[in-house]
């Protein structure tokens, strides 16, 4: 069995803020998953969620409070693991005097590639994100989409074995969406790992192999994104030549529910089921006479999925945080910012 | 390396790309294209200036007293002058205007007479036949005065001017420099050899430098580079750079050093095209000046550690700056606390001079004031009289005072008060034993005077560039004039007065020193660029018996001991020379080009001992010929020094304590005199001075400037062209390690913090 690329266990983090009145906000609360090679990972969640302290954490740029966390086998933050990583941060910075080129050698550089090494690639690279014909022209007149591509630029330059993007496609238009999804795609069949957050669950929905949804600080779901789609969430929806009453009738031990009526049909919902009951089902149906116009299984979307989802647990811990001392983690005006907050670390 | 090259690579690039740089870079362009054409011509020393007029209101009283000989030199200059000016002058005989206006008019004289000089008619034969001439002069006669291009000719002038009004004027130099710019003179030329100027444009240099890139350029730089770690540590920016596999101090300390590109920049291109011009235009190739560069790029960094801690707490460029700012004025208030106290209050008190008076021991301090060393108290008592208040003790430069032995008093020269540019007149002051040292102010001294000596039998001497004067009279009956219900009435009662001892063969001239020797009676003078040693003949005249050239145009300091003659020079070294013939039978050069301030020799011939502005003790043993094995405690802190009638050295360190050593060969202590500090001592030693130490001294880097460029760790506070006149010890290496003690701190605890910290 091959080792994770990514190894978050029991991940804790507090930050602490105010200088006389502290205040402790646990942005990770035990967190737990891995990461296998070569597979695309997205990280879900809502704001405050925790994920990109997750992210820091796995890069070194904020430090642990509990747990462990390890990336290509080493401690997260480790310099010999960064060298192996290439991170595409939210709303990066690049600065504004420099071009495309200055950029990839100043971020190269910073990566330890040869001068020599980043001149022969930088082309290719830019060509690669669709700005082959931008590398002389200085950052500030860049779009946010080629600032975009750009860093993921960068972030490929040193050939890491692991990609970690945040919102990769923000600002991105659908063509270079798509563009980036291709890439991401080459990178995933040249065998590497790619750690993918983003809010476009559409985008997630379309690339990722796992998933893992964070909700205050806690894992909630991690695994394939069918489990996630095709799970307690999926519907049967009967077109049935019936009224109401009998619909209802043949089908009550499933929980029916009527989704639309006309003078002939009757459309209705049914609750998850298994593949017995759905044959017991229609072997009911066409006894009483009957009969089926259509019958389709509803798979929800990932995004309908991760409402279900999250929308329940945030229910529950609404209620649970009006007794809560942590209440902050409620609200996104709340979410703690690692800026003015003090960790409560453990290197 | 290579990511930590890259920070500090884009550095240069972000600087490249501000166009604050580029506005800073046309700035001193143009400054440099301003500065350019400035330069100078090697001439000879013509005009007059208002420091060669040795008292200025007695030549034109002089003129006055003369308008009706027109046989003599000053009633011929008077003929001269145009008509409305002899009225001028004709009214103020009349109305005896007071100094003001005469002051006025001696200013107009000398225009007058500069003009003169320059007119090919002036010199008439007949008038000034009476005029021995020296030897320049004659020298121009004898050629033919008719073939003489203008600037020769204005030059006998001159040469015939100083004899004729001798009293009057002080002698020229031989060279002048003619400033010009592009092609055109800028005002008279000035008496300055190369050498001089140099040493002129030097201090010019450290100033104009230590304002422009020391002062305006960091605090330009602080406001361009304030942003830099700001941004650097914005969201995203931050995130990115600390996911490379770099350190984060060093990635700091990259993005430091990369910030401190924009003032390598903008002085490099200053100090070097500075370099260049006064190089090209100056043949001054300083590379002390090349030196400054990372001087200054030190002084910003030291201000850039406290605007970089404060960018990482508070990630603000306009907080940044603030601190920085604060940080500025709360050194800058420490330094001018800590040098207040010392100029006004605690330099002032240092001893200047140690006069052991047969059983007593009297001190004077920087401020002129005068100590008896009471043994039974343990203390000082003053006894020589309260001197008015200021930076360095105004009370110097003062000549003496000396122990006068026969007359059991103390003899000195002192000027009454005044500034550099306008001292009053110096008069010769006693301080009889037996009146408990009060002192009684006798008759003015010629002007020029810088030696005073006591000869046999109580005999005053005072010699200068007016020449050897010995004094008739009763000094101890004031200025002998007569007063009326309080008031002075001139002209009554002038008995006692000063007459000329030597026989005119020596031209008396700046840069001027004399030593006298008693027991011998002869006189070692340095008269220009001339030595000589004077003997008194049987008529009681002092002549020449031996001269030498001495082609050296910079001050100095002379003292005789036993066989030798030491001569010190502004540039830090001595001649050993021999007494006879004047001959060097040694050079040394001590402690580099600091200046010397006072030489004794001891009694009995052996030692000579010679201090240095900066407080170090040189002694020089004359029988075996060379330099003392032993030092005295307390070097770099010596005020005074004085040898006693037994030859015992007394040497003064601290705030007035003076120890005294049984010999300087032996260097044992033999006596010590020393008070309790008193709560102002306290103060300084225990409070200021500890918090001055361990706090940054940014400021103080400009003495590092000077010291750059001079190469002397002293600066001149009052007048320059007096070596034994008050300079300011220019602390070098405290400033450089206290700086840098501060920078590694700053950076350090920069380095924890941004280790520690979650971006």
């Amino acid at each position: 069995m091959t080792s994770p690329v990514v190894s978050v266990s029991d991940l804790r983090k507090t930050y602490r803020s105010g200088l006389i009145r502290r205040r402790k906000i646990e942005a990770l609360q035990g967190v737990s998953f891995d990461v296998q090679p070569g597979e695309i990972f997205g990280l879900l969640g809502p704001n405050g969620a925790g994920k990109t302290t997750l992210i820091k954490i796995l890069l070194g740029i904020v430090k642990r409070t509990e747990g462990s966390a390890s990336v290509l086998g080493l401690p997260a933050g480790d310099r010999r693991g960064r060298m192996r990583i290439g991170y595409l941060p939210e709303n990066h910075r690049i600065p504004r005097h420099l071009t495309g080129f200055t950029a990839l050698d100043y971020y190269g550089q910073l990566s330890h590639v040869p001068g020599r090494e980043i001149r022969r690639k930088r082309d290719e690279l830019l060509e690669t994100v669709g700005l082959g014909k931008w590398g002389s022209t200085p950052v500030k007149s860049y779009s946010k989409g080629m600032l975009q591509r750009l860093g993921l630029a960068q972030a490929m330059l040193h050939d890491p074995d692991v990609l970690i993007l945040d919102e990769p496609t923000d600002g991105v238009d659908p063509i270079g969406r798509a563009d980036i999804r291709k890439t991401l795609f080459q990178l995933k069949e040249q065998g590497r790992t790619v750690f993918l957050n983003s809010h476009l669950l559409q985008e997630i929905e379309l690339v990722a192999d796992r998933v893992a949804v964070l909700n205050h600080g806690r894992v909630r779901h991690v695994g394939p994104i069918h489990d996630l789609t095709q799970g307690s969430s999926t519907r049967l929806i009967f077109e049935l030549v019936a009224d109401e009453a009998a619909t209802l009738a043949v089908l009550s031990d499933l929980g029916p529910q009527v989704a639309s009526r006309n003078a002939e049909t009757t459309t209705v919902t049914v609750a998850p089921c298994s593949q017995s009951e759905i044959d017991r089902t229609v072997d009911g149906i066409r006894q009483a006479g009957i009969s089926i116009v259509s019958m389709s299984r509803n798979r929800q979307t990932l995004e309908q999925a991760f409402l279900e989802l999250i929308g329940s647990e945030n229910l529950d811990s609404e209620n649970l945080d009006s007794e809560s001392p942590d209440s902050e983690m409620k609200s996104e005006s709340l979410t703690p910012g690692p800026a003015d907050t003090n960790a409560d670390d453990k290197n | 390396m290579r990511p930590y090259l890259a920070v500090i690579r884009d550095s240069f690039r972000e600087a490249l790309a501000t166009r604050v740089l580029w506005i800073v870079l046309i700035l001193i362009s143009l400054f440099l294209a301003l500065v350019a054409p400035l330069g100078y011509e090697k001439t000879v020393a013509i005009a007059i200036h208002w420091e060669d007029l040795r008292d200025p209101t007695a030549l034109v009283q002089h003129l006055i007293d003369h308008r009706d000989k027109p046989d003599t030199p000053a009633g011929y200059l008077w003929s001269k002058l145009p008509e409305d000016f002899q009225k001028e002058l004709t009214n103020l005989k009349e109305e005896d205007g007071g100094r003001g206006s005469r002051m006025r008019a001696a200013g107009r004289l000398r225009n007058e007479i500069n003009r003169q000089l320059h007119s090919r008619e002036f010199y008439n034969e007949d008038v000034f036949k009476s005029v021995r001439l020296g030897a320049e002069a004659a020298e121009i006669r004898q050629s033919g005065l008719d073939s003489l291009d203008d600037e020769r000719h204005a030059r006998f002038t001159r040469l015939v001017f100083d004899v004729a009004f001798r009293d009057f004027i002080e002698g020229a130099g031989q060279d002048a420099v003619q400033f010009v710019y592009l092609w055109y003179p800028i005002g008279d030329e000035v008496p300055l050899t190369e050498d001089q100027l140099h040493q002129i444009a030097e201090t010019v240099i450290a100033f104009v430098v230590s304002r422009l890139v020391g002062n305006l350029g960091v605090f330009i730089a602080l406001l361009v580079t304030a942003s830099i770690v700001p941004q650097m540590l914005d969201a995203g920016a931050i995130d990115l750079l600390l996911s490379k596999p770099v350190s984060r101090p060093f990635l700091f300390l990259s993005k430091f050093f990369g910030g401190c590109v924009f003032i390598l920049l903008n002085t490099v291109f200053l100090i070097a095209g500075l370099w260049l011009v006064i190089g090209w235009r100056f043949g001054l190739w300083s590379s002390g000046l090349l030196w400054t560069i990372p001087v200054f790029v030190f002084v910003f960094a030291i201000y850039y550690s406290v605007s970089t801690l404060a960018a990482v707490i508070w990630r603000n460029a306009v907080v940044s700056i603030v601190v920085s700012i604060l940080f500025w004025a709360v050194c800058f208030i420490v330094g001018v606390a800590k040098s207040a106290l010392d100029e006004w209050f605690l330099n002032a008190r240092r001893t200047a001079v140690i006069v052991p008076a047969e059983d007593s021991l009297i001190v004077t301090n920087r401020q002129g004031s005068g100590f008896e060393w009471r043994t039974d108290e343990n203390t000082w008592v003053e006894v020589f009289g309260e001197r008015r208040r200021g930076p360095g003790g105004g009370g110097y430069p003062m000549v003496g005072p000396y122990f006068d032995s026969p007359n059991s008093r103390l003899v000195a020269v002192r000027s009454g008060g005044g500034n550099r540019w306008m001292r009053s007149t110096p008069k010769l002051v006693v301080a009889p034993r037996d009146g408990d040292w009060k002192p009684v102010e006798s008759i003015a001294v010629p002007s020029g005077v810088r030696m005073l000596a006591i000869g046999r039998d109580g005999e005053i001497l005072v010699a200068g560039t007016g020449g050897l004067h010995r004094f008739d009279g009763d000094p101890e009956a004031g200025d002998g004039g007569l007063e009326v219900f309080g008031m002075k009435v001139p002209g009554f009662g002038q008995a006692a007065k000063f007459v000329r001892i030597d026989d005119d063969t020596l031209e008396w001239k700046s840069p001027f020193a004399a030593s006298h020797d008693a027991a011998k009676g002869e006189l070692a003078v340095r008269s220009g660029q001339k030595l000589a040693l004077l003997t008194r003949n049987v008529k009681g005249q002092y002549e020449v018996k031996t001269s030498l050239e001495w082609p050296r145009t910079d001050q100095s300091l002379i003292g005789r001991a036993g066989s030798r003659v030491v001569l010190a020079s502004e540039d830090g070294s001595i001649a050993i020379l021999d007494a006879k013939t004047l001959q060097a039978v040694g050079e040394y050069s001590p402690f580099g080009r600091n200046q010397p301030r006072d030489i004794q020799s001891s009694p009995d011939g052996r030692w000579l001992a010679v201090l240095f502005h900066h407080r170090r003790l040189w002694l020089y043993d004359t029988q075996a010929d060379q330099p003392g094995s032993r030092e005295p405690a307390g070097q770099r802190d010596i005020s005074a020094v004085a040898f006693g009638p037994d030859n015992s050295l007394f040497v003064s360190t601290g705030f007035g304590k003076v120890i005294q050593y049984d010999s300087p060969e032996s260097m044992t202590e033999k006596a010590r005199f020393a008070q309790q500090p008193d709560f102002l001592e306290n103060l300084y030693l225990w409070g200021i001075d500890p918090v001055y130490t361990i706090f940054p001294k940014p400021g103080e880097m400009e003495d590092v400037v000077k010291w750059l460029l001079t190469k002397q760790e002293t600066a001149a506070t009052d007048d320059e062209a007096d070596l034994t006149a008050d300079r300011v010890v220019l602390d070098i290496w405290e400033p450089i390690w206290s700086n840098l003690a501060f920078l590694a701190v700053m950076l350090t605890v920069t380095c924890v913090y941004v280790t520690r910290k979650d971006f």
